[in-house]
């Protein structure tokens, strides 16, 4: 898992393309959306060990 | 036998055995107890392999307490057991064999899978049936069998273990008697009357959600295939399973709302199948019954001489049809192994193998199952969210898919490398269709229909001669040189001979392991690590 440099492709953009998804959101839709969003990217990610090690760092003992 | 009317179906009701000779303690080398689908799966085993049973049963008929609706789908490895101890045929012409599931959210079907793909075996990925008649096929077979003596209406009310024996007190409508057994296998279910008195820890858990199953008779155009619905109008937007059996009824399985505790009555079961079937399907309710989900697991499958199968030595959630499947082959591991020890061929050390090899099977199915569970009966709110977004993306990308789980249905179990089980091996022999050296067409399990022995499968026509009763050396290959013939070489790929000279395979059809270089010391080596009776190479202690 890499969480020392940044991977993502014009991270600003992702940032605010991210935030501008969810900006017209309910709560509970924001919740739903971000679930999608997760299993469509661990599809991508499609490796186990960093989807664990993502699961872990994620959690309130990761950050 | 008497068959009598119940609930429209005909059931048979056998004689309470009566003991002859009150007073005089004898003693037998396996006593099974409890005649539920892993009881008399193994008396029969044993009787198949020459072994003397008693089995001992409470009441005098077949399933629990009559036609009460139990487990109905029979997975492929109980098939071939089945097709092993000579019953499949009644089975299969009684029940509806199937290979198609589908789960559906309202009229969408969400995942789709069809277990026939890559198919070796001569018997069906599924086949639905009512418990009770693989219980009856299954007791006929034991009362034809003269090794066999079956004891209705005879219960355990106690037991003690001895050094060398186990001693059981037996109670019948006629009075009491004690019995003394070598060996003792507790199958008597998830209320074990002897497992209760030894006091033995089972850790049991008891889901929040509420089902009601109903079975119905009605006629029905679609096909035999399994559906489940996540969510339907028809029940409130919860789920419904909805299964074939035989005689024209359906298995129809309501999800209730966990917070509503009142008993479901026949006007509840009425009024839930009106709703779902339409106004104009007749129907008429055969059985109707609530359940929750409940777990329970045995630290160990064997307590000295008395030894745990079934219901008794655990329970899981029903998704994926576990229960009854994983009862059949505790009984079908245990069976040659008990056999063996009983006639000195192997060390009683093979015995521990059964609880290495099925509690692990135990844990596996428990987490498998659980996460059905999970998944259909999300117990929070947060966590019914990730479900409903899951479908929802299901609904719309391919991939979504694989992630609905309605039940992962239940397959061969898979033995790790241990003590008993060489490295690459513990794998089940599929029942595929093979030419025999006389030229008849067969299949796997004809090599093994009785006695105790393992089947040396070897690639090259083999003069090997291993002077051990036990085993039998047979070449395979797709030419007319070999003993066996397999045209399509599926078989062959399956078992792994596409990478190694020979197999060695169990008598419950599973593999103990493969050889490169096959000669009398790696042969006898083999072999007598699958005994229990080979040096303590063990690589996970």
């Amino acid at each position: 898992m890499n969480v020392e440099t940044i991977a993502i492709p014009a991270p600003d953009d992702f940032y605010e393309a991210f935030c501008r998804e969810h900006e017209a959101l309910t709560p509970e839709e924001s919740a739903a959306f971000n679930i999608r969003l997760i299993f469509l990217l661990a599809n991508q990610v499609a490796d186990q060990n960093v989807l664990h090690a993502c699961l872990d760092a994620a959690g309130a003992h990761g950050v | 036998m008497i068959e009598s009317t119940r609930d429209g179906y005909r059931i048979p009701t056998f004689a309470t055995y009566a003991p002859s000779n009150e007073g005089v303690r004898t003693r037998h080398p396996v006593v099974v107890v409890g005649g539920g689908l892993s009881g008399l799966t193994l008396a029969c085993d044993l009787a198949a392999r020459g072994q003397r049973v008693v089995l001992l049963d409470e009441d005098d008929t077949v399933g629990v307490r009559g036609s009460a609706s139990r487990g109905i789908v029979y997975a492929q490895k109980s098939l071939e057991i089945f097709d092993r101890l000579g019953i499949f045929d009644r089975i299969a012409s009684k029940g509806v064999a199937w290979s198609i599931g589908r789960s559906l959210v309202e009229d969408e079907v969400v995942y789709s899978f069809d277990a026939a793909r890559g198919n070796l075996s001569c018997q069906p990925p599924f086949l639905n049936v009512q418990q009770f008649y693989v219980e009856w096929f299954l007791a006929e077979r034991l009362h034809g069998h003269p090794l066999a003596d079956v004891r209705w209406g005879n219960r355990l009310t106690d037991v003690r273990a001895n050094e060398d024996c186990v001693t059981i007190e037996v109670e019948w409508s006629g009075g009491r008697y004690e019995i003394d057994a070598d060996w003792v296998v507790d199958c008597g279910g998830l209320n074990s009357t002897l497992r209760n008195r030894l006091a033995l820890p089972t850790y049991p858990a008891k889901g929040a959600e509420r089902w009601l199953i109903c079975d119905v008779r009605f006629s029905d155009a679609r096909p035999d295939e399994r559906w489940t619905w996540l969510r339907t109008a028809a029940n409130e937007d919860r789920a419904v399973w909805r299964h074939p059996m035989a005689d024209g009824i359906w298995r129809i399985d309501f999800q209730l709302d966990a917070g509503d505790d009142t008993e479901p009555s026949e006007e509840t079961c009425c009024a839930l199948l009106r709703r779902l079937l339409g106004p104009d399907v007749a129907f008429d309710l055969v059985w109707y019954g609530p359940w929750a989900s409940r777990t329970h697991l045995l630290d160990d499958f064997r307590c000295g001489r008395i030894l745990f199968a079934g219901d008794s030595a655990h329970v899981f959630p029903p998704f994926g049809a576990r229960g009854g499947n994983s009862g059949i082959q505790d009984a079908d591991n245990l069976g040659w192994k008990l056999a063996l020890v009983l006639s000195g061929k192997a060390p009683e050390r093979l015995i521990d193998s059964y609880d290495i090899e099925r509690r692990a099977a135990a844990v596996h199915n428990t987490r498998i199952a659980s996460r059905s569970l999970r998944f259909v009966s999300p117990g929070t709110a947060q966590v019914r969210l990730v479900q409903e977004q899951v479908i929802a993306l299901a609904r719309r990308y391919p991939f979504a898919q694989a992630l609905v789980n309605t039940g992962r249905l239940s397959e061969a179990s898979h033995y790790e490398a241990s003590a008993f089980i060489g490295f690459g091996g513990g794998s089940s022999v599929p029942n595929a269709r093979i030419e025999l050296a006389d030229g008849r067409i067969g299949a796997v399990v004809d090599l093994f229909r009785s006695g105790s022995s393992f089947i040396l499968l070897t690639r090259e026509h083999s003069q090997l001669t291993v002077a051990n009763a036990m085993l039998k050396v047979l070449s395979i290959g797709q030419g007319a040189e070999t003993d066996i013939r397999d045209p399509t070489g599926e078989l062959i790929e399956r078992l792994g001979l596409s990478r190694h000279e020979a197999v060695l395979i169990r008598p419950d059809l599973h593999i103990a392991g493969h050889l490169d270089d096959v000669g009398q010391g790696s042969v006898r080596a083999l072999l007598a690590k699958a005994l229990g009776a080979g040096p303590p190479n063990i690589p996970w202690e």
